[in-house]
């Protein structure tokens, strides 16, 4: 039994016109869509064009309007400004605010986080790549790693702060803290440290952090801040402050309960502590969280596109696992893992909540001198700024980013070089 | 002599042996130590959670049932709030917004690259959507606080006749974050139609299909698990999101869905007391653990089922 | 390559005075049953083939791709209802001129063209034709067989879908009637709601046939429709071409010359984008006028 055909609709011309879409119409209606298609395509481009703009407009606009004079003398003043703020340390003035310890902040972060990150992402690729077992079960864990990997990459960066402020920063909550460190090594001295009538800084030295605070005494020694030894000149209360500037500079009043006093650490260049705090180490380990998975991903695809033929090769020349990665996978696949680690550190820079939960909202005025200092980083900083009430300060910010974004562009720049460069080399 | 050269033959072997054992047990360690991170995640992120609900003034039916969410109120436990909804409707609200915008636009998009775009127009494009996914988000942020804000304002006042946004609000918000997801959501769904073989393309025009016809009755179609899975990921990375929350979204943790309203994310919570001067062991601490292990079981969630969904479309050809 | 050897060695033996116009001199390069069939088909075709009107006229065709000129000066045409097979070695731009019958080389960002093409009275070439239109008329099936990733039943309510705003009723009619007449309705009848990524590769291109007249053409090009077929499925195929070509206008083009003897009716051969010769199948196969045609063939059959 079949389809009578006169209900096979195809067959019949009348019915067929009857049916008929109009073509010219779809054709219209494709043409409009493909236009469509162009307009909002573009949309991503007036986006991109819209954002640069205003940002530049907003970063530099503000410098160029506080110039004055000839044209000359407003672009130096304008490159002025600039080296101003790239040179300076963050104020509560708005005009004399710079973004230098937060630029430090960043090298030294990232610094940490690419020493880890890149030489443990890499070799985990290597074994997922290179190493893969043959037995069932083992497989099975193969793949349960490859996911776990594929997972860690969607987990928010934020989750990651969280982490690392309780693994790093106070270490499960252990009882010291950065001011009473359970363990700590590198201590140059610990002194107690006065500011003279002269505004210099007076420094005794202590025997350790909990030491009692130090009784002064007339003519006893003291160190400025260079380290140089001077004669304490210690004065009573309503006695004449000496004129001269020597002296003066050396002057101490004996107020009651004995002159504002801090503790000062002098800290050497290797100072660690247990538990890290706020510090340099502990944003950089979190940073680390945060880029790993990106590093193992992109070392992977970049060790995946080596040609399966060169690794039969060698391993026909008898070549061990090893020998293979050393003398063949790697030098083949090291242009792609340099460009996919490049933009995972470019990720690191440009990453500000794990830092935030890590560094907090804190005013810091030098660059970092060592792992275990407090500090901040551009994106940070940025924040700050934006979240300042203060319009002068949204200046600032937009200073600020482009900054990191030249910096960012640079990173993305050379990761394009040297793919175009070395892409053509492999087979 | 042939036993020398043989016992030196059998040493150097042996010596060869130790060094791969050595450096395969070293890389092993490297991988296994992202094992480890997954399992420092969960046992802090659940253990301190469970730490916050053995409190005695916190319960499961508070944390998910009550709509009030005021941690920093007063000073005992007894005066705070601790109903999650407030956040995750935050959360939600900008995620909506965000994929509202950046889903429709980023697929349009990657048609137009996969399908249409001519060769040099694709290498214009490409590039700038890279950047624009470079880009890091404290930037986002501040492009949200500063214009897109005034803009919806601007807009605003031209309908309504006034000024409707708050400083912080949801909507610029939410705009920012769907600039953000656009180019993931490009990327991968250009790679899914990309996937589409030629053959499906011609079989389609050769049976009188036009352009549009092609792209959405058989392209589209047979890349659709592909597209899913781009569109969870870019859920899982908007709910994640925090400093464009942080900046632009405001800090307040209400239960509206009024764009025009600042709100609290779960993210922004977080920050809030991460970067505050909260004791370390109150309970307001602990609290941004027990919001964070939510986060975290959302995010992992929609991400293992994105990739699941990509790998099996992977597969299909 | 497989191809191309064969030839080679025809043309290094071509030298010999063992050389022939007659189809019987191959007989010496040894006998093989399939030229014993071929013959008797070719009798047998002779007598029963009645070329009708001509359906395609290619006249001064080049076609190139950027730099590389694909097809020269070609001069054909093609009879209506009845099949037309395009042979020749790999390269040698058969299945170009096909892909240009129904423009499907437009989708292809450097082919262009010159010369003059036309179906009946239309003028295939013309800028602003209507492609849509003329890939109605003009249906094509592929090397490999490309369904669809949806059911049996989506894969040839397609094409309509496109073209008609036919009602259900109407579209189940249809795709039955197609099923039927490319010979797979009683093997899928149960199930046009699965899968047709499930079919075996003889269902799958024979379900592209169907889809293909599923929106009423009057011409069917095939490129190699059997190429990625077994032996078995490729003869359910040929019988249905055969079927076919008593209402449709088929081009096939084939690199298997034996398909080419059993399937067509006239056969083309072009070789480095020229037209060699054409005419009816048994004359081109019995009786080739050129050289070159007589080499490729026997090197083929020989």
């Amino acid at each position: 039994m079949s389809v009578p055909l006169e209900r096979v609709f195809i067959l019949n011309a009348e019915r067929r016109r009857e049916l008929s879409r109009s073509a010219a119409n779809r054709r219209r209606f494709s043409v409009a869509f493909v236009v469509f298609c162009s307009i909002v395509a573009a949309l991503s481009l007036i986006v991109l064009g819209t954002l640069l703009y205003d940002i530049f407009a907003q970063g530099t606009g503000y410098i160029w309007r506080s110039s004055e004079g000839s044209f000359g003398e407003r672009v130096s003043a304008f490159f002025g400004t600039w080296s101003h703020f790239l040179s300076s340390p963050p104020r509560q003035t708005a005009s004399e605010a710079g973004i230098f310890p937060s630029m430090f902040g960043t090298i030294w972060v990232c610094a940490v986080c690419g020493l880890v990150a890149l030489p443990l992402g890499v070799a985990t690729a290597i074994y997922l790549e290179e190493f893969k077992p043959k037995q069932t079960w083992l497989r099975r864990v193969h793949g349960f790693v490859q996911l776990n990997i594929t997972n860690l990459a969607g987990v928010p960066s934020v989750v990651y702060g969280i982490i690392g402020m309780t693994i790093f920063v106070s270490m499960f909550q252990s009882p010291g803290s950065s001011q009473t460190p359970v363990l700590e090594f590198g201590i140059n001295g610990i002194y107690d440290q006065y500011e003279s009538k002269g505004l210099r800084m007076l420094r005794v030295p202590v025997d350790s952090r909990d030491a009692p605070d130090t009784q002064l005494v007339d003519g006893m020694t003291v160190y400025d801040g260079q380290g140089k030894a001077l004669e304490l000149n210690l004065i009573p209360v309503g006695a004449p402050i000496p004129q001269d500037e020597e002296l003066k500079r050396r002057t101490l009043v004996n107020v009651a309960g004995g002159p504002a006093r801090s503790r000062y650490i002098d800290e050497a260049w290797y100072y660690v502590r247990i538990p890290f705090g706020r510090s340099v180490l502990a944003g950089g380990l979190t940073l680390m969280l945060v880029v790993l998975p990106i590093v193992i991903i992109s070392a992977q695809e970049a060790i995946r596109a080596v040609p399966q033929a060169l690794r039969e090769a060698a391993l026909g020349m008898g070549c061990t696992p090893w020998q293979v990665v050393r003398k063949v996978t790697l030098p083949a696949s090291i242009p792609g893992i340099m460009t996919g680690n490049i933009l995972a550190m470019s990720r690191a820079i440009g990453e500000a909540a794990p830092i935030l939960m890590i560094a907090g909202v804190v005013y810091i005025k030098s660059a970092p001198g060592n792992l275990m200092d407090s500090f901040t980083v551009m994106p940070l900083q940025i924040y700050n700024w934006a979240s300042d009430s203060h319009r002068e300060f949204h200046d600032l910010a937009a200073s600020g980013i482009i900054v990191l974004l030249a910096i960012l562009l640079f990173f993305n720049a050379s990761a394009v070089i040297i793919r175009q460069k070395f892409q053509k080399n492999l087979g | 002599m042939a036993s020398a050269s043989e016992s030196l033959n059998v040493r150097n072997r042996s010596l060869q042996g130790l060094q791969e054992f050595w450096i395969k047990g070293l890389l092993w360690l490297s991988a296994g130590f992202s094992i480890a991170i997954t399992v420092v995640i969960i046992v802090i992120l659940f253990g301190e959670a469970i730490r916050f609900f053995a409190d005695d003034s916190i319960t499961f039916a508070e944390f998910f049932g009550s709509t009030k969410w005021t941690p920093t109120v007063g000073t005992t436990a007894e005066s705070k709030s601790f109903g999650v909804w407030p956040l995750v409707c935050g959360t939600l609200v900008v995620t909506v917004i965000a994929i509202g915008i950046a889903l429709p636009l980023g697929i349009v998009t990657a048609i137009f690259l996969s399908e249409y775009a001519p060769r040099k127009v694709r290498a214009f494009l490409k590039p700038a959507l890279e950047i624009l996914a470079g880009v890091p988000t404290v930037v986002y942020g501040f492009f949200a606080l500063t214009f897109i804000t005034p803009q919806l304002n601007w807009v605003h006042q031209l309908f309504f006749g006034e000024e409707g946004f708050a400083a912080f609000n949801s909507g610029a918000a939410g705009i920012a974050v769907g600039i953000l997801c656009l180019p993931i959501i490009t990327s991968l769904t250009e790679d899914a139609l990309r996937a589409v073989p030629r053959s499906l393309r011609e079989a389609a025009y050769g049976l009188g299909s036009t352009r549009f016809e092609v792209a959405t009755r058989v392209v589209v179609p047979a890349a659709l698990s592909g597209i899913v899975s781009a569109a969870l990921l870019a859920i899982a990375r908007t709910i994640g999101e925090t400093m464009i929350v942080a900046l632009a979204a405001g800090s307040t943790p209400n239960l509206t869905v009024d764009p025009r309203d600042g709100v609290q994310t779960m993210t922004g919570f977080m920050v809030q007391i991460a970067g505050g001067d909260f004791s370390n062991f109150g309970i307001e601490y602990l609290s941004m653990y027990a919001v964070a292990a939510v986060l975290f079981a959302m995010t992992f969630g929609l991400t293992l089922l994105g990739h699941r969904i990509r790998v099996r479309f992977r597969e299909a050809y | 390559m497989m191809t191309d050897q064969p030839a080679k060695t025809a043309s290094a033996s071509a030298g010999t005075p063992a050389r022939a116009k007659s189809f019987n001199a191959t007989k010496h390069n040894g006998e093989t049953p399939i030229i014993r069939q071929s013959a008797e088909v070719f009798a047998e075709r002779a007598q029963n083939t009645q070329l009708g009107e001509t359906a395609i006229t290619i006249s001064n065709f080049d076609a190139r791709y950027g730099e590389f000129q694909a097809l020269k000066n070609i001069n054909l045409e093609i009879p209506e209802k009845s099949v037309t097979a395009f042979i020749g070695p790999s390269g040698c731009g058969k299945t170009t001129l096909l892909r240009w019958i129904n423009r499907m080389n437009d989708i292809v960002p450097e082919a262009r063209c010159s010369g003059k093409l036309t179906i009946r009275e239309l003028d295939v070439l013309q800028p602003r034709l209507d492609v849509v239109e003329l890939r109605r008329r003009v249906g094509i099936v592929f090397q490999k067989p490309n369904p669809f990733p949806k059911s049996i039943f989506e894969n040839v309510a397609f094409g309509p879908r496109l073209h008609y705003k036919a009602s259900r009723s109407e579209l189940a009619d249809l795709v039955e009637w197609a099923l039927r007449k490319s010979a797979l309705w009683d093997e899928v009848k149960d199930r046009l709601k699965q899968s047709a990524l499930g079919l075996s590769g003889g269902q799958q291109q024979r379900l592209c046939i169907a889809r293909a007249i599923a929106v009423g053409p009057e011409v069917l090009l095939m490129d190699e429709p059997c190429s990625a077929l077994d032996p078995r499925s490729t003869l359910a195929v040929e019988d249905l071409i055969a079927e076919l070509s008593k209402e449709y206008t088929i081009v096939i083009v084939t690199h298997n010359m034996q398909q080419a003897a059993r399937a067509s009716d006239s056969t083309a051969y072009l070789y480095e984008g020229e037209l060699i010769e054409s005419g009816p199948t048994h004359q081109v196969f019995t009786n080739p006028q050129n050289p070159e045609t007589e080499r490729y063939i026997t090197g083929r059959l020989g």
